[in-house]
């Protein structure tokens, strides 16, 4: 046999084998059927072509010259198609594999998935999306009304103005929180975000498309933390009022018996000196000076502890004594104090709780500020009263300290601001390192009415 | 050198192309770089076919043969290894 004539049968065998392996493995790679076919249709080609060659090598026959002109051209041929095949099966692969991952992402976050055709109003949901309702994915109607119908009433308005601003390009993608009916009758708060992804030349919106993410476990946990925020600052206040009532029975107490009992001993020493022996009367008169020295720091103490003033003549007059007795007379710190002059009724737990304030203000700046000049001015602004306390001293980064009020001034600062919320006022604080401090409390007035020495009277006289 | 060798001679050149306008994509097929080989060497095949009809005859003849062969050899390798039959798993 010719040397070439080996050489085709050799490839004839090759070719052979491999349709074998093609045949039987039909299944097993995992391409598109095309492509065993298009190999099949190969293989037979170039059988024809090894074998034409063969016969007219070994001397058979030249008669079927004609099928090795056709396998020539042919075989290249059916290249370009296994090849365009093989693009094709990994174009496939790959958008199935990302939409695999889509899935698997989107089930892995728990979001439901909505897109909304424009054009139609059509709108199609997943099977999360439906589910979150309780509902198939076929219960609910594709179009845009079946959402309208389910969002809360009070929250559509909402959303649309939301979904509106984002249609006309004012924001860059729609995000808000809305609730949903559940079929069974409940509202489901979801997470709802989504973009345009297609407008048209003249930009209006052709296709949006996006996510819900059920929130209403986080939204109960909120609501949850809120009541408990609200049920912590009630306690606070309620801790604070409690202290200052306690402090005024024991300055009561103090004024009413000690005190009285201390001014009549003295009177009553007083009386028996001019009966007593001369050699006594030093003794007497040494005596009675002590005794005046204990009354003078008991009243010190009454004042301390709950200012009879607040409530004999009101917040105003318990300020300006506050400045003079604390701020000048006991530190040396000047000051000045402002009153607008006109009438401000305000609670009794406001007046304690704004007294209060003030006065842990002034005890702030005595303490950190190393002020020179402090002011208090009091005005009224409509419903609400307005206090500014404003010193020279070294000021301080607002931020940090109210960013940890586990520091000294921090936690005074964080709970005026606080018990200050509570009563629906507000503590605003203007400082900065070497400039000073300025801080403004707002509250605001007793509704009803009446002048501050009646709301804040006690019906204790104190003052005296 | 007959017409038929001419038109084969260039839809390979015409499949070179696409090959290497997709090579991205033929990257993810199972061994490519063996049914390429093979394909390259029917290419081969075709231009000693071609260079046989102009000069030393008998050598290029030769080699076309072998070139094809060496291609069917080539195909039947990535057949096998890629049309094997596979062990249930599990089993």
């Amino acid at each position: 046999m010719h040397p070439v004539a080996c050489i085709d049968l050799i490839s004839i065998l090759a070719c052979v084998a491999a349709a074998v392996f093609v045949i039987r493995g039909w299944k097993g790679p995992g391409f598109s059927p095309s492509i065993p076919i298009l190999l099949a249709i190969l293989l037979a080609l170039m059988i024809c072509y090894q074998t034409t060659l063969f016969l007219e090598w070994s001397g058979i026959t030249t008669r079927l010259e004609f099928l090795e002109d056709f396998g020539g051209v042919f075989i290249p041929f059916t290249w370009a198609f296994i090849f365009y095949a093989f693009v094709k099966n990994a174009v496939e692969d790959e958008l199935r594999s990302g939409r695999e991952r889509m899935d698997l992402a989107l089930r892995g976050a728990d979001l439901g998935t909505w897109d909304w055709n424009a054009r139609t109003d059509r709108l199609t949901f997943n099977e999360r999306w439906a589910q979150m309702l309780g509902y198939g994915p076929a219960d609910i109607r594709p179009h845009r009304s079946a959402w309208e119908k389910l969002v809360h009433p009070d929250d559509l308005p909402r959303a649309m103005e939301c979904l509106a601003d984002h249609l006309n390009g004012k924001t860059d993608f729609y995000e808000m929180e809305h609730r949903l009916r559940h079929q069974s009758g409940r509202w489901v708060w979801v997470l709802a975000t989504g973009r345009v992804i297609e407008r048209d030349a003249d930009g209006k919106p052709l296709r949006a498309c996006g996510t819900h993410l059920d929130i209403t476990a986080r939204k109960q946990a909120e609501k949850n933390l809120m009541a408990y925020q609200r049920r912590l600052r009630s306690l606070a206040l309620e801790l604070s009022l409690a202290e200052e009532r306690e402090r005024r029975r024991i300055a009561a107490g103090l004024h009413d018996y000690a005190c009285q009992n201390l001014v009549l001993f003295k009177m009553k020493l007083e009386a028996l000196r001019d009966s007593l022996p001369l050699a006594d009367v030093d003794e007497i008169g040494d005596i009675c000076r002590t005794l005046d020295k204990t009354i003078e720091s008991v009243r010190g103490l009454i004042f301390d502890l709950s200012s009879p003033t607040l409530y004999k003549f009101g917040l105003e007059a318990a300020l300006e004594e506050l400045l003079e007795d604390k701020v000048k007379a006991q530190h040396g710190i000047a000051y000045t104090f402002g009153d607008d002059g006109v009438r401000k009724p305000l609670a009794e737990d406001v007046c304690v709780l704004l007294y209060q304030s003030v006065r842990e203000l002034l005890i702030n700046i005595i303490k950190h500020a190393q002020a020179h000049m402090v002011s208090v001015e009091i005005a009224r602004c409509d419903d609400t009263v307005r206090i500014t306390v404003a010193d020279d001293g070294i000021g301080f980064d607002v931020v940090d300290v109210l960013n940890d009020p586990s520091r000294d001034q921090g936690f005074g600062l964080f709970n005026i601001k606080e018990r200050l919320d509570f009563i629906g006022g507000r503590l605003d604080i203007d400082s900065q390192p070497g400039q000073g401090s300025r801080f403004t409390l707002v509250a605001h007035l007793e509704a009803a009415g009446g002048v501050t020495a009646q709301a804040c009277d006690g019906g204790q006289d104190l003052a005296d | 050198m007959t017409e038929d060798e001419v038109l084969m001679l260039i839809i390979s050149a015409a499949v070179i192309v696409e090959i290497v306008a997709t090579f991205g994509y033929l990257r993810h097929i199972p061994h490519p770089f063996l049914v390429l080989a093979s394909f390259a060497s029917l290419v081969l095949g075709s231009v000693f076919t071609v260079a046989e009809g102009l000069f030393w005859a008998g050598p290029f003849n030769v080699l076309e043969h072998l070139s094809v062969m060496a291609g069917a050899i080539l195909l039947a390798l990535w057949c096998g290894l890629v049309f094997r039959p596979r062990r249930q798993e599990g089993r």
